[in-house]
């Protein structure tokens, strides 16, 4: 076995809270009359309450990079159950024995060797004329132009009826009025503004102070509309960050496509990057996941941003906190700290040393103020912080630096016992997110093991 | 908020200025360009104030901006905080981590054993689980000791940092001044007991008693006058885990408590000592009622004659005695006052040979004695009762064995009585028991009702707290495939309890269960109640023998 899994890293892959609980009751050997692995493939026989028992193979990705799933079971969860339970013993046994693969496991990798061929000459098939494909997509774009001035325009004017009118009087102001406004700004395909807007229906009732933070976010959302009025000076990067605030779609063929033609705002880096941690959130039916990422050679971090929508849609899970792996980001243009996706992948590996950091909390704020230099739309700001401690004090947790200064935790982090306990009254390396008020940590490295935090919200 | 401004005090007024504006509306106040040389006000001053909503905005856009960006970190004065000492033991391995977590979270049944397993492995438990298992252990007094073993250096290191977790937070002078500290820890123990809530008094106190039980109890008795009935009664009951004749005077003075559920608690805990007054002067009142006489026969083997006489009318003073006014479930009055003074009487009082006893109660070819089942009740809750004396092992071997008690289970005597007689015997005893007890049921006709005894038999065999050897095992499975084989809709009321039965059950059968039972699946499709069974039953005998294997490996 090349690539050693955790159970947290197999959890982390799990559709929802039951398949959790069934895929652990089978993590138990017993329940497996068969198992076996090679170097990329594990399988085993699970007994089910048929006759059969169900057959369950996982690919681990280490070429392709991605996990694959596949079982005989009935259950429409993915990965089901068994496909848990298979990882789980894996974790927890560290391997099993090596094997030739049976027919039906090797029937698999065969199948899904040939539908990634396939994948391929359909991608090489599909690239048309560029110089046609060009022309339809700059009319496009005109057209999509056209939309959000108009749903921008509205905005604004949404924006001075408030202030016109008093903040006071939003206090009273039922969900819908954000909601509608916010319905507009989707039909002006300005999703990200709409997203703004429906941010702040919470503020009038978020206690003492909120008239403050109102204005402060209106203030921001306004700078935004600003922005991109007069979009034509700003500079090119910038241009690119205030089109993606609002909600411009990018595709990552058109990037690809960019970055192959050495377009400068299309970053395109190799490197070996270490993959910090992930924040997870559900809302509904819609999963969001945020993976941060550091480049060894070129220091530099970067976001990988995914959802998935419903129940059975799962969330891209290749990338695992813990591990490092050779590859090649193309970032989306952009300032501060940029979105990116991962073009090619090579070795995964575990990676053994401890994230480099900030030594101090006063080192890491000041970063992150050249970050929203930057970018003053930035929300979350990745910082490592190597020599800090987790305290209690007031009913709040914080992490304080050997200098005294202190960073709040985010109050739904529910890990603190669990961080002081690792510490020990001795400093920690700690990764999270910060977001101007609140420290969130997604990752600790402990007795010099990478250890994930729960990173859900 | 985390942060402190660094921008001057007169732009802060400034800006409270705007908010006010921009609180009641522009309508009515119309806002103007900002005066003064800061930052925020030169560049503000360039925004076009004769579209005052538009410039306001982009000011409070300029001001949340200029906040986060020239804002710097705070400091906090905590207090300092002591770096935990070394650990001494080594830590589990990653495996039986794994286990641990598993058993925190999903099989809190596993945890005894596996901390017993910790400790002979002599292995603590990782930091990060710590949180998990201290917690645990706070409501879970009986674990404390174990949890305490495996927790290592950081373990206590850690309850010092959180008061829920203050029984696990021993200090380090405890082992090498141990004079000096107890004194310390008195003075601790009083200390909590005079200024912690409710939960902080009852726990401190369960832990004093462990340690000075006449302490304890003085300080209870100190403050006994002005704690409200619901901890009176509460405090009473925690008593019990460290009861001996020196809390008897105390308790003595409390049959007379104001409240009825502490003379209750009270009476119940001096029933369990037979050398305490209130058995005593019961004792003294059994002897008008049930008497016992050798008749004066001509052969050796004289038998026993047991006379019965019931009480004509209740006495008062049984009331503070604990015998109860109310009619017994299935008695008559003045027969249910009876039983409750048997209940209660010295089980040394009565005559000692059980083939006699037998004799009288259950003779050769004729009727039960009228007053056997009554009799027989009376002392398997005197044996309960009296379980820390001598006599109640005696009597529970002779009640299951020489007085067949399981005869009159189904008459007023409740099953768990059964168990709780098997639980005074020696293991060795209780294995015969109920190998004897098993013969017996497979011979009971219809076969509904060998059924039903099977059942019952694997509840007792599951409910006895013991983890049975290996041939045993093996045989309590094999009634369990009977009754899997023979199972059909009707059959559902067959319960067993699974989570019990598997965690009494010798782990090594695991891959043997697992063998058959898979076999049988195949074969068959148990019914819903059987597959909850299996379900619940095989996971957790499965995970107890990979449990028992990983620590095999680990050492």
């Amino acid at each position: 076995m090349t690539v050693a899994w955790t159970s947290e890293q197999v959890l982390s892959l799990s559709p929802d809270a039951g398949s959790t609980k069934r895929g652990k009751a089978l993590a138990i050997a017993s329940k497996w009359p068969l198992l076996g692995c090679s170097n990329s493939v594990v399988w085993g026989e699970c007994k089910g309450s048929g006759q059969k028992p169900y057959r369950t193979a996982v690919d681990l990705g280490v070429v392709g990079g991605e996990p694959a799933f596949r079982c005989s079971c009935p259950s429409r969860k993915f990965p089901c159950k068994h496909a848990l339970g298979l990882l789980l013993l894996l974790a927890e046994q560290g391997g099993f024995a090596s094997n030739m693969l049976p027919d039906w496991v090797a029937e698999w990798v065969e199948k899904r060797s040939h539908l990634a061929t396939q994948k391929q000459e359909k991608k090489t098939k599909s690239a048309v004329d560029p110089a046609l494909k060009a022309e339809q997509i700059a009319k496009k774009l005109e057209k999509r132009s056209r939309k959000v001035e108009a749903g921008l325009a509205d905005l604004d004017q949404w924006l001075q009826d408030i202030v016109r009118q008093g903040l006071a009087n939003l206090q009273t102001q039922p969900y819908s009025f954000w909601d509608q406004t916010a319905a507009r700004l989707v039909d002006a395909q300005a999703p990200g503004l709409a997203n703004r807007v429906r941010s702040l229906a919470g503020i009038p009732h978020s206690g003492q102070g909120w008239p403050e933070r109102m204005l402060k976010a209106l203030g921001k959302l306004h700078l935004l509309v600003q922005g991109y009025g007069n979009i034509d000076t700003l500079e090119a990067a910038l241009q690119a960050e205030v089109r993606s605030q609002i909600g411009f779609p990018q595709t990552k063929n058109d990037l690809i496509h960019r970055a192959e033609h050495n377009d400068p705002q299309v970053q395109n880096l190799s490197d070996t990057w270490k993959v910090l941690g992930k924040f997870v959130s559900e809302e509904e039916s819609l999963k969001m996941q945020r993976v941060w990422l550091w480049g060894t050679q070129c220091e530099k971090p970067a976001m990988v941003l995914s959802f998935a929508h419903g129940r059975r849609q799962p969330l891209d899970t290749s990338l695992m906190p813990g591990k490092t792996f050779e590859g090649t980001l193309i970032f989306y243009p952009g300032t501060g700290v940029q979105r990116a996706f991962v073009a090619e992948r090579k070795a995964t590996a575990k990676w053994t040393d401890e994230a480099i950091g900030f030594e101090t909390v006063d080192s890491a704020i000041a970063q992150y103020a050249k970050a929203l230099t930057a970018n003053p739309w930035l929300s979350q700001f990745p910082l490592v912080l190597n020599q800090s401690y987790m305290r209690y004090h007031n009913q709040q947790w914080w992490l304080q630096d050997g200098t005294g200064d202190v960073l709040p935790i985010a109050p739904p982090f529910s890990q603190g016992w669990e961080l002081l306990a690792m510490g020990g009254g001795r400093p920690l390396t700690v990764f999270g997110e910060w977001a101007g008020e609140h420290f969130l940590p997604l990752s600790v490295w402990s007795a010099k093991k990478f250890v994930t935090l729960g990173g859900k919200s | 908020m985390a942060h402190k401004n660094t921008q001057n005090n007169s732009e802060w007024t400034d800006w409270h200025q705007y908010l006010a504006v921009a609180l009641v509306g522009s309508q009515r106040q119309t806002p103007a360009a900002p005066k003064g040389n800061s930052a925020i006000a030169a560049l503000s001053k360039q925004l076009d104030w004769s579209q005052p909503e538009s410039a306001l905005l982009s000011m409070a856009g300029i001001v949340a901006l200029h906040e986060v960006v020239g804002s710097r970190p705070s400091k906090q004065t905590l207090p300092p905080i002591e770096a935990s000492a070394p650990e001494q033991m080594p830590a589990c391995n990653n495996k039986l981590a794994n286990y641990l977590e598993k058993a925190l979270t999903t099989y809190p049944i596993l945890m005894p054993e596996l901390l017993e397993l910790f400790i002979a492995a002599g292995q603590r438990v990782p930091s990060k689980l710590l949180p998990k298992l201290l917690s645990f252990g706070q409501k879970r007094l009986y674990l404390q000791d174990e949890i305490l073993a495996v927790m290592g250096d950081r373990g206590a290191w850690l309850a010092t940092q959180n008061p829920s977790w203050s029984y696990a937070a021993i200090s380090p002078a405890t082992t090498e001044e141990e004079s000096k500290s107890v004194d310390e820890q008195q003075a601790l123990f009083q200390q909590q007991w005079n200024e912690g809530d409710r939960a902080e008094r009852y726990a401190v106190f369960s832990q004093w008693r462990s340690v000075e039980a006449d302490a304890a109890r003085e300080a209870l008795s100190a403050t006994w006058e002005s704690e409200t009935h619901t901890d009176r009664k509460a405090l009473l009951q925690r008593l019990q885990p460290h009861l001996s004749m020196a809390d008897e005077p105390f308790l003595e003075a409390t049959l007379v408590d104001r409240s009825k559920g502490v003379r209750e608690v009270a009476a119940e805990l001096l029933a369990t000592m037979p050398s305490s007054s209130l058995c005593q002067r019961v004792a003294e009142h059994i002897s008008q009622f049930v008497h016992f006489h050798v008749t004066d026969g001509k052969t050796e083997n004289r038998p026993l004659v047991l006379a019965v006489s019931l009480p004509e009318k209740y006495d008062p003073d049984w009331e503070r005695d604990g015998i109860s006014r109310k009619p017994v479930e299935g008695l008559g009055e003045k027969a249910g006052w009876l039983q409750q003074l048997i209940a209660t009487t010295p089980l040394s009082l009565w005559p000692q040979d059980f083939e006699a006893l037998s004799q009288c109660l259950t003779p050769e070819g004729r009727t039960d004695h009228p007053w056997r089942t009554l009799m027989l009740t009376g002392w398997a809750m005197a044996a309960h009762r009296q379980q820390k004396t001598q006599a109640a092992a005696t009597w529970a071997y002779a009640l299951l064995h020489q007085l067949n008690i399981e005869t009159v289970v189904k008459g007023g005597l409740g099953k768990e009585t059964l168990q709780s007689l098997l639980r005074l015997l020696p293991t060795e005893q209780r294995e015969a028991y109920l190998r004897a007890h098993l013969k017996k049921s497979a011979q009971t006709k219809p076969k509904k009702d060998a059924d039903q005894h099977l059942a019952d038999w694997l509840r007792l065999v599951a409910q006895v707290p013991q983890r049975w050897d290996y041939s045993f095992s093996q045989l309590a499975l094999a009634q369990v495939m009977h009754l899997l084989k023979n199972s059909d809709r009707r059959s559902g009321n067959l319960y067993c309890p699974p989570l019990t039965l598997a965690m009494t059950l010798h782990p090594g059968l695991a891959p043997e269960a697992t063998r058959i039972i898979t076999n049988l699946a195949y074969e068959q499709s148990p019914t819903a109640a059987w597959q909850r069974f299996l379900d619940e039953f095989l996971p957790t005998l499965n995970l107890r023998w990979d449990i028992y294997q990983a620590f095999a490996n680990s050492s």
